[in-house]
């Protein structure tokens, strides 16, 4: 499947946070998104996901367009920096909630998901206790736990440790393997090198260079 | 959501809280005169017994302010993870909406059973003819009235935050009380213009007061009518009904167009 965006734009409070964006994403590919902050790389990943409009263009996922045949794009997972989950809510329960809203899931996946980024799904403290890592990685599980065909990732080894670190990449390399399309803004050059087959350049909303 | 109910353990304290400001002396309390307390007794437009409306207003401004966020929570906290799964949030508004009426009536009905249990306590409560009929009145009224106020915070939250939606919202609802009396000095009511009962009827909190509504069932209009005038639940059913509809019909709009843009505005997240 394949995700295209065409000429987007989008002005908020009149500055322009994305400029003419055309981008052609396969399936099974992962696609590195780097540049300084406030350079338009989450905004990018919020009008890809369907959860901000775009002024102008179109955003195509197989063969739909978004806000006109589909108000978000299907099947995807997310993860975007500063976006939390419940405080009040144990990791287990958040993702629990989370998953009713499709019922796609059941409890055991919802177990596997949390091991799978190295957290005990018994584990009775609530979000707010956790400790950054710990929320970064329960961030990933939910984005994760309903093995989708597109992952947006905003700055997935923010907060984590070296293991921490090691663990998200093996997993985000399993998803592309799996198939997935993944999309990754990172701060970590380390981690574009040595996940990305493509990596874009972005600066002022726009995109100003692309390597293979 | 499971960890609203534990909010309904404020009807308890609500009803008990009404009936104390009524019933203190006397051996015997009519059920119906403890529906009549809970919707604002007999008040007249005195500036007194308009203060008592407010003091009557207190188990409504509890339960807006406790579901004040039922919805709007959604939109602090996991609002990107919530959202990027919502494909239909018309649907889920709705959905939500329909929670929350059944919250409202279950906090109605423990209101009424708080009030009722604490009179038997310290009176023998008589259920007169005509009393379950003030019952339906208002199970009815005031569950479409805690809808459209606790519905409205919601949404306005959406828009400019839960702090200033809760002022605006009760602010709206003590000035709709406070014109009771400001109308009545203007006009005064004692001369039963045409103009007064139209002013009366356009205010929504009127609506509430179950003691100024006439019956065409000749009992129940006798514990009733105190002002005398032409003014049918059907009219406050449709009336309120209408304004009901109207607001969940902008909330679907205003829910619909929301981009997630901004996020954990309030409780914080990561």
């Amino acid at each position: 499947m394949q995700l295209l965006a065409k000429d987007i734009n989008k002005k908020i409070k009149n500055k322009n946070i994305l400029i003419d964006i055309n981008l052609k994403l396969d399936s099974g590919n992962i696609y590195g998104f780097v540049g300084r902050n406030g350079s338009g790389k989450t905004m990018l990943f919020r009008a890809l996901s369907g959860l901000m409009k775009i002024d102008s263009g179109e955003i195509i996922y197989d063969k739909k367009i978004l806000h006109r045949d589909m108000t978000i794009l299907p099947n995807m997972g997310i993860i975007l920096e500063n976006a939390g989950l419940y405080p009040e809510f144990t990791g287990f329960k958040n993702l629990k909630l989370l998953a009713q809203i499709n019922s796609k899931i059941d409890s055991a996946q919802i177990n596997e998901a949390i091991i799978r980024v190295g957290l005990d799904p018994q584990d009775k403290r609530i979000v707010r206790k956790y400790s950054l890592g710990m929320k970064q990685r329960i961030v990933l599980a939910q984005a994760i736990m309903e093995k989708p065909d597109v992952l947006l990732l905003d700055e997935p080894t923010n907060a984590l440790d070296d293991s921490g670190v090691e663990l998200i990449r093996t997993i985000i390399l399993e998803e592309k393997k799996r198939g997935a399309l993944i999309l990754i803004a990172s701060h970590n050059k380390e981690d574009i090198h040595l996940l990305a087959d493509k990596v874009y350049y972005m600066d002022n909303g726009n995109i100003i260079d692309r390597v293979v | 959501m499971k960890v609203y109910f534990k909010y309904l353990v404020y009807g308890i304290f609500c009803g008990i809280f009404q009936m104390l400001l009524y019933f203190r002396i006397g051996e015997k309390v009519l059920f119906s005169d403890i529906i009549l307390v809970l919707s604002f007794y007999k008040p007249i437009f005195y500036i007194s017994s308009i203060m008592d409306m407010v003091m009557n207003l207190i188990p409504i401004f509890i339960f807006q302010i406790l579901y004040g966020t039922y919805i709007y929570r959604h939109f602090c906290s996991a609002s990107v993870y919530y959202f990027t799964r919502c494909t239909n949030r018309r649907k889920w508004f709705l959905k939500e909406s329909i929670k929350l009426f059944g919250y409202i009536i279950l906090y109605l009905i423990i209101l009424l059973i708080s009030s009722t249990l604490f009179c038997m306590l310290n009176f023998e409560v008589v259920f007169d003819k005509g009393s379950i009929q003030l019952m339906c009145y208002f199970l009815i009224i005031f569950s479409v009235w805690f809808y459209i106020t606790t519905i409205s915070i919601n949404i306005i939250s959406i828009l400019i935050g839960s702090h200033y939606s809760v002022a605006v919202v009760l602010s709206i609802q003590l000035i709709l009380v406070l014109l009771l009396n400001v109308f009545d000095t203007c006009i005064p009511f004692e001369n039963n213009l045409a103009i007064n009962i139209i002013l009366l009827k356009i205010n929504p909190i009127s609506h509430l007061v179950i003691s100024w509504h006439s019956s065409k069932i000749p009992y129940v209009n006798k514990l009733i009518n105190l002002l005398d005038i032409n003014f049918v639940y059907d009219s406050s059913i449709v009336y309120l009904g209408l304004l009901g509809v109207i607001i969940t019909m902008v909330g679907c709009i205003i829910i619909n167009n929301k981009q997630i843009i901004y996020f954990n505005r309030e409780t914080g997240g990561l």
